[in-house]
């Protein structure tokens, strides 16, 4: 993204954000690798902050970056500007160093941990992405061994996930979604090490149903994640603003009330339907429904959280 | 690549001399455009677009033979929405029709300070304050005013429009009056936008009295009956006193504090051939020439058991006279109609939205005032911490999508009118998930002649 496309997304946000009349805005810089580009994301970030201070809206901002760039001179930088960074391990690091990997193959765990220490000691808030896959589930203990002294220091925010076909690229519904063959080995090792469960009414599958868009680098406009980059953007900026494509009106118009399946399962308050995305991959449209292993995952959650809150109980 | 769903199409006039001396001027670029002379108007009622076509283009938009289509036209059609390719028009009705309703930071509370009232017109829905006597109670206007401040702050409000409604509001001026400045003198600071409206019978209304609700009273509401001779024998005090120069005086009182006015003309099956001579009167007044005063005419209908006995009451044909009383208002210079607005930009009814309720004296809420006092349908209550026991009529009443409804959804009219009035349908069907075409269907495609009549009179007939 270049500084002229940065300036056009910037104004589409306003204007969205002046019809809207939003009055909490949260901005996320993900990429590819967003320090790659820094220059562009601080002004973008720096820029935003004014223009929501002037319009009495309140800003969040965040990072999702690898940490393979993060140093203290990056940090100090951010620290004024974003209210934090989202890092990811996949597991301990015999495991992490061979799928979190630099072009040349090298590990990149010492760096992630090291990059976690440098964003603390800079004051700038962490959240830390676990990844857990039927692979690493076993020996997640020594990675929770290394991690102790931040977690302990209480700045940082824990986010376990299942590694599934998604994970990496969308973090808000693979903590959900688990391969049916995984229920048995992921699943347990996700409920111990998470330390928020709280199953939640959230009604829709992910935040692509809210008012939510994602900007590439060419001003194109995407609902999911998973789909940037590639043919189903819903709309893209022009000179006079955002233009919307069908693919808007399809992806939004999914009822899960209206898949027979989903109207009557007793989890559709908490899983929305399921991802839309998968949905449409695996049966051609988004008005479908696909569960996986989530009715599990959905199940054991609620079975943990009730036990935790009342152990008199059990 | 198809016709839209929704193009509403009207003859113009068959020749358009002007447009013929251009051609000509123009060295005649285009040849297939303008070698019929019969003309008309598409009007694409998902998009507002407009484009004046011969009748060669029309066929083709009918037949879909766009192959006939030079490449310059086919891109003109679809960048208006008159022809498209993958659109899915229903769903991007639905997605905006959805996104007005819910994703609104405006609120609308319509409050009934109280049921009584000091008329006794005949066909009054809520039985001229004899059938609900409620009036609001100090504490129960203290605990709405609460109400709307949590219910806004929790919901992220940026407006919030109050209108009085009764009864007569004025009847209980203390508890209108302190609902109206308390949130307003609230609002400002909060950030949030404010301004109120009070629907008023006007015998009331007194410059003191408008005064004490400055600033924030934007408009009031006032209903004539027709011309004087009609109108006090119909909207009279409970001794049967007419009430027309009093209302006429209280335009002017309204007029003179700088509050807008709007009147609202009630037509019955047998004032509808007398109307012209209320435009007569009104225009006499001066109240055609004045800015801040607009007028509608509304046929008086069965909207509930309480009226449906009143004999003179219009039917759904007798609709179909509005038409004639909108081009005779025209010609008095009261202009009651504009272009049609799709009901994602203005909601084919006022509580067709999130936000939107009506509270009456008891704090009962309703979406509707048609039911309002009837507990079958209530909506919730209103507490000091917002809207609290929200019933099941809630939920059924606001999730009611006319995409999905069988005779509404291919119907061209169907992004004007969204399914049309609510309760109308469910008293007919028994369901909100129904249509109902009173007062659309035939009068939007009026309402169009009426407005290109007024901004293209070189091409309409």
């Amino acid at each position: 993204m270049d500084y002229e496309m940065a300036e056009k997304i910037m104004k589409a946000m306003q204007n969205r954000i002046l019809y809207l009349q939003s009055k909490y805005i949260t901005l996320i810089l993900f990429g590819g690798e967003p320090l790659l580009n820094f220059d562009v994301g601080v002004e973008i970030i720096k820029k935003m902050g004014a223009w929501c201070k002037n319009h009495d809206t309140v800003l969040r901002t965040f990072m999702v970056t690898n940490g393979t760039l993060l140093t203290k001179e990056i940090c100090d930088l951010l620290r004024d500007h974003i209210d934090g960074v989202q890092l990811t391990v996949d597991g301990p690091q015999l495991y992490h160093d061979t799928t979190r990997i630099y072009k040349n193959g090298k590990g990149t765990y010492t760096d992630v941990i090291c990059a976690l220490k440098t964003a603390l000691e800079c004051g700038v808030n962490v959240s830390l992405r676990v990844q857990i896959s039927k692979e690493n589930c076993h020996s997640m203990d020594q990675l929770f061994q290394d991690l102790s002294p931040f977690l302990e220091s209480g700045k940082v925010t824990l986010n376990i996930a299942p590694l599934s076909r998604y994970s990496g690229i969308c973090s808000n519904f693979s903590s959900q979604f688990l391969e049916k063959e995984d229920q048995e080995t992921v699943l347990p090792a996700v409920l111990q090490y998470n330390p928020h469960l709280q199953p939640g009414a959230h009604c829709i599958p992910c935040v692509a149903f809210s008012n939510s868009f994602i900007f590439d680098g060419n001003g194109d406009i995407y609902k999911c994640i998973t789909t940037v980059g590639e043919d189903k953007r819903i709309g893209y900026i022009s000179d006079k603003g955002i233009v919307f494509e069908p693919e808007l009106y399809t992806f939004m118009g999914r009822d899960p009330l209206k898949i027979p399946e989903c109207s009557t399962c007793c989890y559709l308050p908490l899983c929305g339907g399921g991802c839309p995305r998968t949905a449409f991959l695996t049966h051609g449209t988004y008005q479908s429904a696909v569960c996986g292993g989530s009715k599990k995952v959905h199940y054991e959650m609620i079975a943990a959280y009730v036990r935790r809150k009342f152990p008199e109980r059990f | 690549m198809k016709s839209s769903l929704y193009n509403m199409i009207v003859p113009c006039k068959k020749e358009n001399k002007k447009e013929k001396e251009n051609e000509k001027r123009n060295g005649n670029k285009n040849k297939r455009r303008y070698k019929n002379e019969k003309r008309f108007a598409v009007f694409n009622t998902l998009h507002g677009s407009l484009l004046f076509v011969d009748e060669e283009l029309k066929s083709i938009l009918e037949a879909e033979t766009f192959d006939l289509l030079d490449e310059e036209t086919l891109t003109t059609l679809k960048r208006l929405g008159i022809v498209i390719d993958d659109l899915d028009e229903k769903k991007f009705l639905s997605f905006h029709m959805k996104s007005l309703i819910y994703a609104s930071r405006s609120a609308s509370f319509s409050v009934l300070p109280t049921y009584a009232c000091n008329l006794a017109c005949p066909y009054c829905y809520e039985g001229c304050g004899e059938l609900h006597r409620s009036t609001m109670s100090t504490e129960m206007v203290t605990q709405v005013i609460q109400g709307i401040r949590a219910y806004c702050l929790d919901n992220g409000i940026c407006n919030l429009g109050l209108t009085l409604y009764g009864g007569e509001p004025l009847l209980h001026k203390k508890a209108s009056l302190n609902l109206v400045t308390t949130l307003g003198k609230w609002a400002g600071p909060e950030g949030i936008a404010y301004k109120c409206n009070m629907i008023t019978n006007g015998t009331l209304i007194t410059e003191q009295i408008l005064s004490e609700f400055e600033p924030y009273l934007k408009m009031v509401q006032l209903t004539v009956d027709g011309p004087q001779l009609y109108h006090d024998k119909k909207r009279v005090q409970k001794n049967g006193e007419g009430t027309y120069e009093t209302i006429m005086g209280a335009v002017n009182t309204a007029r003179d504090c700088h509050i807008k006015v709007m009147i609202r003309i009630q037509v019955a099956q047998d004032n509808i051939h007398e109307i012209d001579t209320l435009f007569q009167d009104l225009a006499e007044r001066g109240f055609n020439k004045d800015e801040n005063i607009h007028a509608y005419v509304f046929p008086l209908m069965s909207i509930n058991d309480v009226c449906s006995s009143y004999a003179s009451l219009c039917s759904e044909e007798d609709a179909q006279l509005l038409p004639q009383l909108w081009r005779t208002a025209r010609e008095y210079g009261f202009d009651m109609v504009s272009k049609p607005v799709q009901i994602f930009r203005s909601p084919y009814c006022s509580f067709a939205a999130l936000h939107s309720f009506l509270v009456d004296a008891l704090g009962d809420v309703y979406t509707c005032v048609s039911v309002v006092g009837d507990q079958k349908y209530r909506v919730a209550r209103i507490t000091e911490k917002g809207l609290k026991d929200i019933t099941p009529e809630l939920y059924a009443f606001t999730v009611r999508d006319p995409t999905e409804i069988r005779k509404c959804q291919n119907c061209v009219v169907l992004p004007l009118c969204g399914g049309g009035c609510a309760h109308r349908a469910y008293q007919k069907y028994g369901s909100y998930q129904a249509g109902d075409c009173t007062l659309h269907k035939g009068l939007e495609e009026e309402k169009l002649v009426l407005y290109l009549e007024k901004m293209y009179p070189d091409r309409m007939g």
